[in-house]
């Protein structure tokens, strides 16, 4: 799961009217229109009703309080949920690690929760969200295998660390595990590989996973020009697989490193750091975006919205497509553990809509997958289904979600299709066991 | 049109007049003082500038390296909140968030650098979102150590008093439920477990001893959960129930404060260390902008100082160049002109005629002092031409005066032959009168003796002419050598030798000089004024002739008074000619004397003068050199070189 955050995702928690864009724009305020929809749903009912009196009645409608990153709880996806279900929905939006302490510490605050799937198990554990009854998920035997098998296609790298999968299923016993049952932790949605962007003005293309490596991150040819993410859970596992694939060191298991291998990793990476081999970290869009573009990097961690972004603005950024396989994340929407009833089956409304076609179109062109491809597949042209999924060269020109062109006739996506990108995955974004001493650690490096 | 045709003239008239041209040139040159000011100021303005700007730059440099420091400490009392929870430390970091806030504006608004405002507005930023987890780590650390140092002790210990009552409601039971107890038991063994690694995360922050945690709590719940299947009574129900709500309240404060841990943990070490990361980083590239502003000012002030050096040199040569150029130029208008006219009016002066005036064609000074030259030369071509006329006249003067002197000379001859010539029959006729009388006195008749005697007289007569004739032709005749005389020893033998029949007292004056010139002509001229003095004297006792001289600068004038008769002015002019004689009655004389005398002194260029008046003396006064005059041939010399 994405788990950068925005400035304007920080300062717009709660107010319901003003929810952030991606990208920081404060879209039109929703009162206006939601005022007008009332009025004239109060119009209707006084018609029908006018003879009875004075008094006019207006059905309430249902609040759903949704919990979320800015990837997912986007203004536009809101209007058009709210406008498709006749809920109203209230979004707070967050940091990933936010969420997550909000989700755990205060599940009475959300009715659900869109997270990122390597932080459902501690929400399990907290107890702050219920199971799914896979029952009442509309789309769920269209959902695909990346999340119910673990892999997308027969022979695919599952990747290591927190795979979806292994918390997807909720057990007999309350515990998570891959065992397929009837109830699930969470409703597996908005999903993505993503690796490190390169400026391909500056940077030789290299050929995606043969000599595109996760070890560019580490040239010293690049020094002082390289920036990671920063987030642990995240940009870790960027610096492992660079050191990794650079034979610097070699991980039992990447997706869970002993304290002993984090500290050898870290001992490598402040020799890296205090030779001035990173320019810095970024921890929002913006920033990351705006360090490419002020030439101040010329490779970094990078997420699909950046890319965008980067190429809308004319910055040839190559999204690199390592040998090594991709560091893979994927979304879910959960229930809290403190949902009254009726709120649950507007919850489940909620999710089942997610699925239905257009969240996963809107989504798919700002470069993120769904887990009902062929439901969305519907909802985009085929030239942006033969982009987005197929990996295959933009028959037209193709606009993003705010209109501006992103893609060029002609071009292909980075790492070619959904079935190829997302059989390469290397690792997921993991909270591992040593979580705590990574912090302490990434501290020692960010100061390095 | 005339008038600005007349304006244009004017105006060309006295941009070309000298006057004009100097103020010209002294304009031009002023302005070039002004002008190497103007770049001596502007040079010392852009150093002061680029002073101004490396100035800035060390004070922006200090303001950042301030804020740098500030910044490090910010996040060092941050982290040493989280680390202890110090309340001076939480206090001590908002102080200095807010303080760096403020020295971030501060240096925004002393900066004129876009560059520099990005980078401390990117900066206010990073300690702005710093400030503000801040704010949420501390919270979660307040939350954290509210839980477990307050909620988590109280609710294990409600946890343990819950296990203590529901232990008491087993052992009131009969027969004491071993079975239950054990079950209480693993579940306080569970709960101790629990408690411990729950401890132990808190300081060791491993997520295992949490897991463990986790897991005992469940144990524990499902050990007392056990205890209801074997025995149910109510009492030991309601222990049971509160001990299970007690114990989940318990994990529910656990995971709680786990959570909080986490929080500010990932807050203070991923979050606030990213901040100051990139505040350092930016800090970094200010000090890296501000050193590369210091540099670039130093090169631009070297830059300048060069640059300015270079104009000051440039303008001063080209000030030189110019002076020396309007030097040259005014020298050649001015000085070269004027050395021509000079030259010109010295030919002038010498008398020549130039019919190429130089500078001739100019309208300026020079053009009119050109044009007075030509004037002079206009002048000097009459004058040459009078020069020419009066050579020609001098040349004919000459020949006349040398035609006169031949014919006085042949005059003089004449009456020299004549006179001389004349004498000898003159004496043989007085001779042969003399026989006659001698042979025949006695027998002539008486008027015949008479006549004879008459013819004595006459020839005697004649005789005192010719010899005066004689002498008055001898005059300038004579070559005389030039003496050192004593004119007062002069005069004196003058008057030892005149005859003085009355005994006239004879006065010779004071101061009389000593001279160089010829003695006989001067002293013939003092003796024959004394000698006509005494002659014509007509008192005779208290009579005196006095000789006085008075010096000149160039000759003595010489007086001849006395107390004698005096002459009337009617005849003054008179008593100089030849054979005339004023008063007859009174002496013998052949009336040439004062000739002679006029002759004498004129041929030495001098002249005389008479003033007199009857009855009160005369008085003769002429000049004479104090040398000996040149000839006349000397006399023309410079008019024939003139000429």
């Amino acid at each position: 799961m994405h788990q950068a955050t925005t400035q304007n995702a920080l300062k717009c928690r709660l107010p319901r009217d003003s929810q952030c864009h991606p990208v920081g724009a404060i879209e039109p305020s929703r009162i206006t229109r939601r005022a007008l929809l009332g009025a004239a749903g109060a119009f209707a009912f006084s018609r029908e009703v006018g003879a009875a009196g004075p008094a006019i009645h207006t059905k309430k409608r249902r609040v759903l309080r949704v919990l979320g990153t800015h990837v997912s709880l986007q203004d536009e996806i809101r209007r058009r949920a709210e406008a498709e279900l006749g809920v109203e929905l209230e979004f707070s939006i967050g940091g990933p690690s936010d969420i997550l302490h909000r989700a755990s510490t205060r599940p009475e605050a959300f009715d659900v929760c869109c997270i990122g799937s390597y932080t459902i198990g501690l929400l399990w554990q907290a107890r702050a969200i219920q199971p799914l009854s896979v029952s009442r998920l509309q789309f769920w035997d269209e959902v695909n295998n990346l999340t119910k098998l673990g892999q997308l296609v027969p022979h695919a790298r599952s990747g290591a660390g927190s795979s979806p999968k292994k918390v997807l299923y909720v057990q007999e016993d309350d515990s998570l595990s891959g065992r397929v049952t009837d109830r699930i932790s969470f409703m597996p949605y908005i999903h993505n590989v993503d690796s490190f962007g390169y400026d391909g003005s500056q940077i030789p293309r290299g050929i995606p996973y043969q000599t595109e490596s996760w070890a560019w991150l580490l040239d010293e040819a690049y020094a002082g020009e390289v920036a990671i993410v920063n987030e642990p859970s995240i940009g870790l596992f960027d610096l492992a697989l660079a050191a990794q694939a650079k034979r610097l060191i070699e991980f039992h298991d990447i997706g869970n490193m002993t304290r002993r291998e984090l500290d050898d990793l870290f001992e490598i990476l402040l020799g890296y750091r205090q030779a001035g081999h990173f320019r810095g970290v970024w921890r929002t869009i913006p920033q990351a975006t705006n360090m490419m573009l002020r030439r101040e990097v010329k490779l970094q961690s990078m997420f699909s919205a950046s890319l965008s972004e980067l190429r809308a603005s004319g910055v040839d950024c190559v999204y690199a497509s390592p040998r090594e396989g991709y560091r893979a994340w994927h979304g879910g929407i959960c229930l809290s553990s403190q949902i009254d009833e009726a709120t649950r089956d507007v919850a489940y409304k909620f999710m089942n809509w997610w699925l239905s076609g257009w969240p996963g179109a809107y989504l798919a062109r700002q470069g993120f997958y769904i887990s009902t491809p062929q439901r969305t597949r519907a909802h985009l042209t085929d030239a942006e289904w033969d982009y987005w999924y197929e990996g295959k060269p933009a028959a037209t020109d193709l606009r993003g979600t705010r209109g501006r062109i992103i893609v060029r006739r002609g071009q292909t996506r980075d790492g070619g299709s959904y079935k190829r990108r997302l059989s390469n995955i290397a690792v997921w974004n993991t909270v591992m066991p040593t979580y705590e001493h990574s912090l302490q650690r990434w501290n020692e490096f960010l100061s390095g | 049109m005339s008038f600005c045709r007349g304006e244009v003239m004017w105006t060309k008239h006295r941009y070309r007049t000298l006057r004009t041209q100097i103020r010209f040139g002294y304009c031009v040159l002023v302005g070039l003082c002004m002008l190497t000011m103007a770049i001596g100021w502007w040079g010392q303005r852009q150093l002061s500038t680029h002073f101004g700007g490396y100035e800035a730059a060390e004070q922006t440099l200090a303001a950042v390296l301030q804020i740098d420091r500030e910044v490090q400490e910010l996040k060092s009392r941050a982290e040493s909140y989280l680390h202890t929870g110090s309340e001076p430390q939480y206090r001590a970091a908002i102080r200095l968030q807010k303080i760096l806030q403020r020295e971030i504006n501060m240096a925004q608004l002393a900066s004129e650098s876009d560059e520099l405002v990005r980078v401390l507005a990117e900066m206010k930023t990073h300690v702005h979102t710093f400030h503000r987890h801040l704010k949420v780590a501390a919270g979660e650390r307040a939350l954290r150590t509210q839980v477990t140092q307050v909620d988590l002790p109280v609710k294990g210990d409600e946890v343990q008093a819950a296990m203590d009552g529901l232990h008491l409601a087993l052992n009131r039971l009969t027969p004491v439920p071993h079975e239950a107890n054990q079950h209480l038991f693993a579940a306080v063994q569970s709960f101790a477990f629990a408690r411990k690694n729950l401890l132990q995360y808190f300081t060791n922050f491993r997520i295992d001893d949490f897991q463990q945690m986790i897991v005992a709590m469940s144990q524990a719940e499902v050990s007392i959960a056990a205890i209801s299947e074997s025995t149910r009574t109510p009492e030991v129900d309601a222990a049971q129930q509160t001990l299970l709500e007690r114990l989940v309240e318990f994990g529910h404060l656990g995971r709680r404060a786990m959570q909080a841990t986490r929080s500010y943990l990932y807050l203070s070490n991923v979050v606030m260390a990213g901040e100051v990361s990139e505040f350092v980083f930016y800090s970094n590239r200010l000090k890296a902008f501000v050193a590369a502003q210091k540099q670039r000012n130093r090169q631009q002030r070297q830059a300048a100082v060069e640059r300015n050096r270079n104009l000051g040199v440039a303008a001063s040569l080209l000030s030189i160049l110019l002076a020396i150029g309007l030097a040259t130029r005014l020298s050649f208008l001015i000085v070269l002109p004027i050395s021509q006219i000079t030259e010109t009016f010295r030919r002038l002066s010498k008398g020549e005629t130039i019919d190429d005036i130089p500078q001739a064609s100019r309208d300026d000074e020079i053009g009119r002092m050109a044009k007075a030259a030509m004037v002079f030369s206009r002048k000097n071509d009459e004058t040459s031409k009078l020069l020419d006329h009066s050579r020609q006249l001098s040349d004919q003067l000459a020949e006349k005066a040398k035609a006169l002197e031949i014919s006085n000379r042949e005059l003089d001859n004449f009456a020299y032959v004549a006179s001389h010539d004349l004498k000898a029959p003159l004496r043989g006729i007085n001779a042969l009168a003399q026989w006659v009388q001698d042979d025949c006195g006695t027998l002539l008749p008486e008027g015949s003796q008479q006549h004879l005697l008459q013819m004595q007289n006459r020839v005697g007569r004649m005789e005192t002419l010719l010899n005066d004739l004689l002498e008055y032709s001898r005059v300038g005749r004579s070559q005389h050598a030039s003496e050192h005389i004593d004119l007062a020893e002069l005069v004196r033998s003058v008057m030892e030798i005149v005859d003085n029949p009355h005994d006239l007292q004879l006065i010779v004056g004071d101061s009389m000089p000593i001279l160089d010139t010829d003695r006989s002509p001067l002293q013939q001229v003092i003796l024959n004024l004394v000698t006509n003095a005494i002659k014509y004297h007509d008192k005779e006792n208290d009579g005196w002739v006095k000789v006085t001289c008075v010096q000149g600068l160039s000759d003595l004038r010489i007086e001849v008074a006395d107390n004698g008769m005096g002459i009337d002015p009617k005849f003054h002019n008179r008593i100089f000619q030849m054979y005339q004689r004023v008063a007859t009655d009174k002496a013998d004389g052949s009336g040439m004397g004062l000739a002679i005398v006029k002759k004498q002194i004129e041929g030495y260029g001098g002249t005389i003068e008479v003033r007199s008046q009857p009855g009160t003396g005369s008085t003769f006064a002429f000049t004479w050199p104090n040398r000996r005059p040149k000839a006349p041939e000397d006399l023309l010399k410079p008019l024939q070189a003139v000429s």
